[in-house]
């Protein structure tokens, strides 16, 4: 008469649509499902966004509180992730507001060196000088791989601001990229530019 | 710049700031509890059970008893109230403010004798058969009905509560005494079938009949592992049986029937 093992107690919710079906019908067990599916690719949204682990973590748990409250809204129809991550992103933008900008993305250089460890370096270096807002676009658009229209979609802005925001976070990552490391060496991104398509 | 190599840098940046392990799980449900119940998660438990101990019909003192086999359970319906959100159904009724409310100190620990006498009715418990290991005992004298309470809130009964660890589980039973002839009424959430709340959410609840007796049981899905547990002893106890997890109802039953 052993127990079930957890991972098999808790089956019954763990996909996100039952997940979902479980919260609208008031079963918080949902919101565990959709936390555990989603929290780790939502932190590392809001780290983009805020530069900081600890923001994040409040952004994160504040975005899935609104998914709770607003769940009833939500159009099962449609798909979730967009609807959620629009949530997180807005959330961070609103934290970023309250966040020390000094600080941001200074965990980057806290980790163990490895052998990409410049490039994270300066890509946290170049990241930091922009807007919260374009650094949500860049979040979007490169790691949770959005194309222009789902972006602004997300962001409900009209797809001319989205695909202008992306251009300017772009320019403005190049011109930092393109500057000497605090070494005065070449950055490994500049020396891997091949001529394909330019940030 | 490599839009490629940009890409993979900006990915790996996340990566290795935000490292797989990291989670908020913990914050949002305690969070989600605290809303709900107004406070920490473990007395929300408490506070919702002792509620639902408390939703059982307290009538006036008649005391004629089956001879023998638990009290008959009616299920109370309440309308799921869908204007507030998503949880927002009713709580169960009934529930005046137990000892471990807000600003109240949780009650310390005892010896299930001491709370043998303070609650004054034979407290009830897991049998040596089930292997069940008791953990600690807790004993909440009686409340009365605070100067302010909403109309038609009861007093909160003496609750004994007894944490076992069983089969790697948590068994948590709260015994109340309820000296009245009527059936265990426990409220209901009635949205497309009778569901009641837990402390892990809302589940299907069913009266199930074992041996003669009669017990509400919530499970995490109609016909699944069982949470939660409810029923009234031919002796007027009304017991409440929540596992920390949930377990298979043989497991349930296991414990339910072997205490005494």
């Amino acid at each position: 008469m052993k127990p079930l093992p957890g991972a098999i107690r808790r089956s019954c919710v763990e996909d996100q649509a039952e997940g979902i079906a479980a919260l609208q019908r008031g079963d918080i067990r949902g919101l565990a499902a959709l936390v555990n599916i989603h929290q780790l690719k939502a932190l590392r949204t809001a780290f983009g966004i805020l530069g900081s682990r600890s923001a994040a973590e409040d952004a994160v748990a504040d975005s899935f509180i609104k998914v709770f409250d607003k769940i009833h809204t939500f159009d099962r129809s449609r798909p979730f992730e967009p609807w959620l991550y629009r949530l997180v992103v807005n959330t961070a933008i609103d934290h970023s507001r309250l966040a020390r900008r000094e600080s941001a993305f200074a965990e980057a250089t806290d980790e163990v060196m490895t052998v990409d460890f410049d490039l994270r370096l300066e890509v946290a270096a170049a990241i930091k000088v922009l807007s919260p807002q374009e650094r949500a676009v860049i979040v979007l658009r490169y790691y949770l791989d959005f194309d222009e229209k789902a972006v602004s979609e997300i962001l409900q802005t009209p797809i001319g601001t989205t695909k202008s925001r992306l251009h300017r976070a772009r320019e403005r990552l190049r011109d930092e990229l393109s500057q000497p490391n605090l070494c005065g060496s070449v950055s490994p991104l500049k020396e891997r530019d091949l001529g394909r398509t330019r940030v | 710049m490599d839009e490629h190599a940009f890409k993979r840098a900006f990915v790996d940046l996340l990566e290795q700031t935000t490292p797989a392990d990291a989670q908020v799980l913990d914050r949002v449900m305690s969070r989600v509890a605290a809303r709900r119940g107004g406070f920490s998660s473990r007395s929300r438990r408490r506070v919702l059970l002792a509620a639902l101990a408390a939703a059982a019909t307290f009538a006036t003192a008649g005391t004629v008893f089956a001879a023998t086999g638990n009290f008959p359970i009616r299920l109370n319906l309440v309308p799921f109230r869908s204007d507030g959100g998503p949880v927002t159904a009713k709580q169960p009724t009934g529930g005046s403010a137990p000892s471990n409310a807000p600003g109240k100190a949780e009650p310390a620990s005892t010896t299930l004798a001491a709370a043998n006498a303070s609650f004054g009715h034979h407290v009830l418990t897991s049998g040596a058969s089930t292997g069940a290991q008791l953990q600690a005992v807790y004993f909440s004298p009686a409340q009365p009905v605070p100067a302010g309470a909403k109309p038609g809130q009861q007093p909160t009964p003496a609750t004994v509560s007894i944490r076992y660890s069983y089969l790697g589980t948590t068994a948590t039973v709260w015994e109340t005494f309820d000296p009245s002839s009527a059936p265990l009424s426990v409220d209901a959430i009635d949205q497309g079938g009778p569901l009641s709340k837990t402390s892990l959410g809302l589940g299907p609840i069913d009266i199930e009949t074992v041996s003669g007796s009669s017990y509400a049981v919530v499970r995490t899905t109609a016909g699944g592992p069982v949470e939660l547990m409810a029923w009234k002893t031919a002796d007027g106890i009304v017991i409440y049986l929540e596992f920390s997890s949930p377990v298979s109802a043989s497991t349930a039953f296991a414990f339910a029937t072997a205490m005494g």
